[in-house]
């Protein structure tokens, strides 16, 4: 059982402003101080169409530097996603694309821009396509397995380049199965490979994250049983509550290890997640606002801290930059006085 | 004075001299036998004694005589019997069955009072039994059952004659009318009931007889775990949650809203199959002893009817419950699909001597029995029960496939939809029209799974065309196909090429550029003109404008869940009775909404073509004789506009695409439609 820290007066007063309630257990007192300084809304006129967030670093390599991106749904169409700064001076939002109305998407920093990956509903199957922000046309990235359901689909997190392996969540047979978009020579995508990870449940969401020689795989499990929490997502649709198991990966992608879970007994709708040397961090929305977990590496007990919401928290954002962790999450999704909110705090030491 | 009788000669000579010197003396009268007494013995009459048989005890016979002296005691003489020292008794043993006279002489006795006797009879009570076919260990105990009966209970005796019978006292029981011999003892309350018959009144015997009336168990049936196939809940809150192939007693039927885990479970087989089921038991009434029965079982099911014997249970006095091990019917089940709404077995458990069976409570189940071995592992009950009960009686593939799709025909337009049997949710096709979910994760829009779990209900044609995969594999039906449909693109990746689901009005010629589209799709332009339907399931104007479609073969019919219509042997029967034409969103879509319903619509649309593809070497009339048309029909196409034409002395379109309109083509057997088997 965790035990949490009523906050101080001035605490209250800080997480307040950001309209949160914040409460973490003892070990965590330093990220809690940190994120009470800085949740802080952006400033985005078009908040209550938002419908999702992603942090990507932007830069080179050398001075990376995170960029927001945000979508949001338009009346007539798709879904617009553009990009802004998450700190210093206010800038107009940057368009990237344009993409289909409640799309799952992804992006990930590429030569020349920002590639951006989404999915595109048809009736009968469900494409991935993926384009260079600013570049006309989309290339199919299931283009060798044409007949399928993908959702959920990502980047893997961490991968030097472009074009980056995807992963996506494949429907067929009855069940839900991991897959594996391999890039091929001439840029695009070859036939998917089905992920062998131990799946405790059905298989909602998972993202692969570049882990030392590894990866690291944190998946979303639907919780079985009668009476699992669900809300309604930005975008109406249904969200499952569910539960975050992780689970390294070798350089083939094959488990290594036991699989554990960073929210024991905590029903999660979204998360992100993010790595930092051998740290990980992962931010997950909740029913009662955001859970993060970090831990400077593999070894290491987590930290985790609790965000308190009276109104939902969706769509959260996570990104390790340097020895910092940029968060984001979008407040009262769908609402007039829906917020993006953000906020940075170091990493944990390894 | 008189002198006594001797029994001497010389006492008697001289008992008739004379005194001397004084009066004679007068001779007494001779001595009489008066009469014999007899002790340890029951007089019956007379001389007659009756006694029972008895090692230790004796019976004393005293004669009395007048006078009553030792003198002429001593001239008794005894027939049998041990006389005593004075010789006026004897002591007759009791030990042999049987009649003895005893016959007393007195030597000088009176004429006439010389000789008494009496008759002894000796008898024996040398049994007692009771009529039961249960004797217990130890001494006179039987096994008799509680019932509102009695057991016999019978002495022998010895000589078995009826004035011995009537000699016998009982000390309970009720006498059996002219059967002296015999009582009744009562079988109700269970107890140990002792009965003790005496005979004799001197040193009397008796025996003790004891049954041991119990009480027969009584079972009324509890539970019952089946061998069922996997059968799981569905609608929102209880979704994929497992029936627990038992009936327990108390629980309600299953209904909606009832979670799985809280009914009695829905019960799948296969037909041919049979049904095994452990039940157990109730222990109504406890036995005194640990009793052994038999149970059985009873149900009757398309006019077989099939019986679930164990083998002997054991049912301990202090026992609460009886668990049976799994028995398996007798029969196995007809064949052909059924649908059992109130499949009852009927329970019973035999009496004390497996006479009879004794009604030990019914059960009552959903039953569903499957075509034939499911490859499909776990069965969602909205999809068991709509294929099943609506192919009753089926027993091939090609007769099932068709009446379980019944399920789905009567199922379209606003408010139809099939209801979900787990929470009364209906299910429906693109509910929200162009606003519907794309969800590709569960709860999809895309899958049997979403659609059974979505709190709307809704799926697109892929989820339709999984649910109906999943309802023919229940039933092992594996022979189908998927047909993906795409608007004459059969492979690119291209969405912008669209195709209309009826019903749509092309008005004219149309005023569209995007050859070989024809009339525009913008609805106030009032070119093409959606028109109400085509009904999909649960929805009257479902989104009608795809980039895709699938429809599910089997046996060369195709059948569309989605709209629930089938019967269509050829890709363009189905075309004629489905599309209404083909579309561009190349310039984008045209958003409004229809009776209520979001809906979109290519900018660019025609009623239909199918391309043909030429690499220049083939004459407009040459492509058109293909189609049963000429050359200016063709070439002249509204569809055409846009194909270059080789001005020679036989116009010869340029390679690429020529365009036959939909209504030629149609009448010469092409269909429009493109796609490919997945």
């Amino acid at each position: 059982m965790r035990a949490w820290t009523i906050l101080t007066r001035p605490m209250i007063a800080a997480v307040a402003a950001a309209g949160l309630l914040l409460a973490t257990n003892h070990n965590a007192a330093r990220a809690r101080a940190d994120m009470a300084d800085h949740l802080q809304p952006l400033p985005f006129a078009d908040a209550p169409e938002v419908t999702g967030l992603r942090l990507i670093a932007a830069g080179d390599a050398g001075h990376p530097h995170p960029r927001l991106l945000i979508a949001t749904q338009q009346d007539q169409g798709g879904m617009n996603i553009v990009a802004v700064a998450p700190a210093g001076p206010p800038q107009p939002p940057e368009p990237l694309a344009i993409v289909e109305r409640n799309a799952a998407w992804d992006a990930t920093p590429a030569a020349g821009g920002i590639a951006i990956l989404s999915s595109q509903a048809g009736s009968a199957i469900s494409a991935l396509v993926w384009q260079i922000a600013g570049q006309p046309g989309h290339q199919r990235v299931n283009r060798r397995n044409g007949f399928g359901v993908f959702g959920a689909p990502h980047y893997i997190k961490g991968e030097p380049e472009h074009p980056v392996p995807v992963t996506s969540v494949a429907l067929g047979g009855g069940e839900s199965r991991l897959v594996l978009f391999p890039p091929e020579p001439d840029g695009g995508y070859g036939a998917l490979r089905m992920l062998e990870v131990p799946l405790n449940g059905d298989l909602v969401d998972a993202r692969v994250l570049r882990w030392g020689a590894g990866y690291l795989l944190v998946m979303k499990l639907a919780l079985p049983g009668p009476g699992r929490p669900e809300r309604a997502g930005p975008d109406a649709e249904t969200i499952l509550a569910g539960r975050l198991d992780c689970v390294r990966l070798n350089a083939a992608m094959l488990p290594e290890g036991r699989t554990w879970q960073p929210f024991p007994g905590q029903p999660v709708f979204q998360f992100d997640a993010g790595t930092v040397g051998d740290g990980i961090a992962i931010l997950a929305t909740i029913g009662s606002g955001a859970v993060l977990s970090a831990a400077g590496n593999a070894g290491m007990r987590p930290e985790v801290t609790e965000f308190r919401s009276a109104t939902p928290l969706s769509s959260p954002a996570v990104l390790a930059v340097g020895q910092t962790l940029h968060l984001a999450v979008l407040d009262a999704a769908g609402e007039p006085d829906a917020r993006v909110l953000l906020t940075e705090v170091p990493a944990p030491a390894p | 004075m008189c002198i006594p009788p001797s029994s001497n000669r010389n006492q008697q000579r001289h008992a008739q001299v004379r005194p001397r010197g004084g009066r004679a003396r007068q001779n007494c009268p001779l001595p009489r036998l008066v009469r014999l007494t007899v002790a340890g013995a029951t007089q019956l009459q007379g001389s007659e004694y009756g006694e029972v048989v008895d090692n230790d005890c004796v019976i004393t016979v005293t004669a009395t005589t007048e006078p009553d002296t030792p003198q002429v005691w001593a001239n008794l003489n005894w027939s049998l019997g041990d006389a005593n020292d004075q010789n006026n008794a004897v002591r007759v043993d009791r030990l042999a069955v049987g009649t003895r006279r005893l016959t007393v002489t007195l030597a000088n006795g009176q004429e006439g009072s010389r000789t008494l006797h009496v008759d002894i009879t000796l008898v024996d009570l040398t049994d007692l039994a009771f009529q039961l076919p249960v004797q217990l260990a130890g001494t006179r105990r039987w096994k008799a059952y509680e019932s509102d009966g009695s057991a016999r209970v019978i002495a022998t005796t010895s000589p078995p004659q009826p004035n011995v019978y009537q000699q016998l006292r009982w000390d309970s029981g009720a006498a059996v009318m002219g059967q002296a011999q015999e009582h009744d003892v009562a079988l109700r309350p269970a107890r140990d009931a002792a009965i003790t018959v005496t005979l004799g009144n001197v040193c009397e015997k008796s025996l003790v007889a004891t049954v041991h009336i119990c009480t027969w168990p009584a079972l009324h049936i509890q539970r019952e775990l089946f061998d069922s196939l996997d059968v799981l809940n569905d609608g929102v809150a209880d979704f994929a949650n497992l029936f627990d192939k038992m009936w327990i007693e108390g629980r309600p039927n299953p209904a909606v809203n009832t979670p799985a885990a809280n009914c009695q479970s829905i019960l799948w087989y296969t037909a041919g199959g049979t049904i095994s089921v452990a039940p157990r038991f109730r222990v109504t009434t406890h036995p005194t002893d640990t009793e052994s029965l038999y149970v059985a079982g009873q149900a009757a099911v398309g006019g077989v009817t099939m019986r679930w014997v164990s083998a002997a249970v054991d049912v301990a006095p202090g026992a609460g419950f009886v668990t049976v091990p799994q028995i398996a019917a007798d029969m196995a089940l007809p064949a052909g699909v059924r649908c059992e709404d109130a499949f009852t077995i009927d329970w019973y458990f035999t009496n004390q001597d497996n006479s009879a069976w004794i009604n030990a409570g019914s059960t009552q189940h959903i039953l569903y029995v499957g075509l034939q071995a499911p490859t499909e592992n776990r069965a969602y009950w909205t999809l068991l029960d709509a294929s099943c009960r609506n192919a009753v009686g089926q027993t091939t593939e090609n007769g099932f496939v068709p009446a379980a799709f019944a399920a789905l025909t009567g199922t379209t337009g606003d408010g139809n939809g099939l209801r979900r049997k787990g929470d009364g949710v209906r299910t429906s096709y693109y509910l929200q029209g162009v606003n519907t979910s794309g969800s590709q994760v569960e709860p999809s829009v895309y899958s049997t799974r979403g659609i059974l779990s979505r709190p709307d209900g809704t799926g697109r044609c892929g989820g339709w065309a999984d649910l109906m995969k999943h309802m023919l594999r229940l039933h092992g039906v594996t022979g189908y196909s998927l047909w993906l449909i795409r608007g004459a693109d059969p492979n690119a990746a291209d969405m912008t090429k669209r195709f209309l689901v009826k019903n749509c009005a092309f008005n004219g010629a149309g005023t569209s550029n995007a050859a070989p589209y024809t009339h525009l799709g913008d609805q106030t332009q009032n070119e093409c003109v959606k028109q109400a339907g085509l009904a999909g399931q649960g929805k009257t104007n479902p989104e009608f404008d795809f980039g895709d479609h699938v429809v599910v073969w089997h046996n060369n019919i195709i059948y569309d869940p989605s709209y629930g219509v089938h019967g269509y042997a050829d890709v363009l029967t189905y075309e004629n009775a489905a599309i209404d034409g083909l579309g561009t969103a190349q310039r984008g879509m045209y958003q409004w909404a229809f009776a209520g319903t979001p809906q979109f619509i290519a900018l660019d649309t025609s009623p239909g073509y199918v391309e043909h593809a030429t690499d220049g070497g083939a004459t407009w009339g040459e492509i058109a004789v293909q189609y049963g048309t000429n050359a200016d029909t063709l070439e002249q196409a509204p569809e055409n506009r846009g194909v270059l034409t080789f001005m020679n002395m036989y116009p010869t379109p340029v390679d690429g695409l020529v365009y036959v309109p939909r209504a030629i083509a149609s009448a010469a057997g092409f269909s429009m439609l493109t796609g490919h088997w997945v």
